[in-house]
């Protein structure tokens, strides 16, 4: 959609919801848009398609693939987040110049943890997060202050006060309209951090 | 110093470019989100479309009482 849109790549399952949005918190902090497959619910738009459309629109994306244990139910790992690295990747490669002009943050937990299970992209800068909110939070925010050279944007430990803060404000938030926050969709929530960020700094 | 922040909504639009859409590759403008508010340090925070179950007013609302009651205490 916009030059500032950074597409959203990580798992949804429940014990991975705190890292997820504490990721979309940070992309809005640092003045830019979050996008992921779970924006719209449209049953006439198959999943694929739509992810290849939320990564055209994005110029930049931010993929977490440090989830790589068995699905509780199943026993087996989600495959879909190093395929839609590779989907990212691939649109870089060959899309032309709006392609290659596309940047990529790739977190995993450990640093060369990926070697062992995704070792196509050896070569590429990982980044380590080690499964801390903070910590992911500060390479996140890094990396687009980096990227977009704006001086404005706060550090990631601030970013990560913030977080915690909005956090524990969330409930209530929801509680306004009889909604537990395990039910908000991913545009609830980046609608809340959005406004919350700016009543926040309206506020101190 | 912090920048002082400027309360009022932003309705300017970021750089517009073209892109190409859908299978008839049809070109056509795409404009980014408005700006929502621009936060003490000079963060544009871009509005980030609409919400699933709250109106942005709902949203302003619900934050604004949950700020005003822990400044109660």
């Amino acid at each position: 959609m916009s030059e500032r849109d950074v597409f959203i790549n990580c798992p949804f399952s429940a014990d991975y919801r705190n890292h997820f949005r504490a990721i979309v918190f940070a992309v809005v902090r640092s003045g830019f848009a979050a996008r992921c497959a779970m924006e719209n619910d449209d049953g006439g738009e198959n999943r694929y398609a739509k992810i290849c459309r939320i990564i055209r629109d994005c110029p930049y994306g931010v993929h977490d693939i440090s989830k790589t244990e068995g699905d509780p139910g199943s026993g087996l790992p989600r495959f879909n987040m190093p395929f839609e690295l590779g989907l990212f990747l691939g649109a870089k490669t060959f899309a032309g110049r709006a392609g290659r002009a596309k940047k990529a943050l790739i977190l995993d937990r450990e640093p060369f943890r990926y070697q062992a299970f995704l070792s196509d992209i050896a070569g590429q800068d990982i980044h380590a997060h080690n499964g801390d909110v903070g910590l992911l939070i500060e390479r996140v925010a890094t990396w687009l202050r980096d990227e977009v050279q704006d001086p404005n944007v706060p550090g990631g430990r601030a970013i990560a006060a913030e977080f915690a803060r909005f956090s524990s404000d969330v409930p209530a938030v929801c509680a306004a309209k009889r909604l537990d926050p395990d039910e908000i969709t991913f545009k609830d929530f980046r609608a809340i951090a959005a406004a919350w960020i700016e009543a926040d700094s309206a506020r101190s | 110093m912090l920048a002082r922040m400027r309360g009022k909504r932003h309705h300017t639009h970021m750089a517009k470019h073209t892109a190409k859409s859908g299978s008839n590759g049809k070109t056509h403008k795409k404009v980014a989100g408005s700006v929502l508010g621009v936060t003490r340090d000079g963060v544009r925070i871009l509005n980030q479309g609409k919400a699933t179950h709250f109106t942005q007013k709902e949203l302003r609302e619900a934050i604004r009482s949950v700020q005003a009651s822990k400044r109660a205490g």
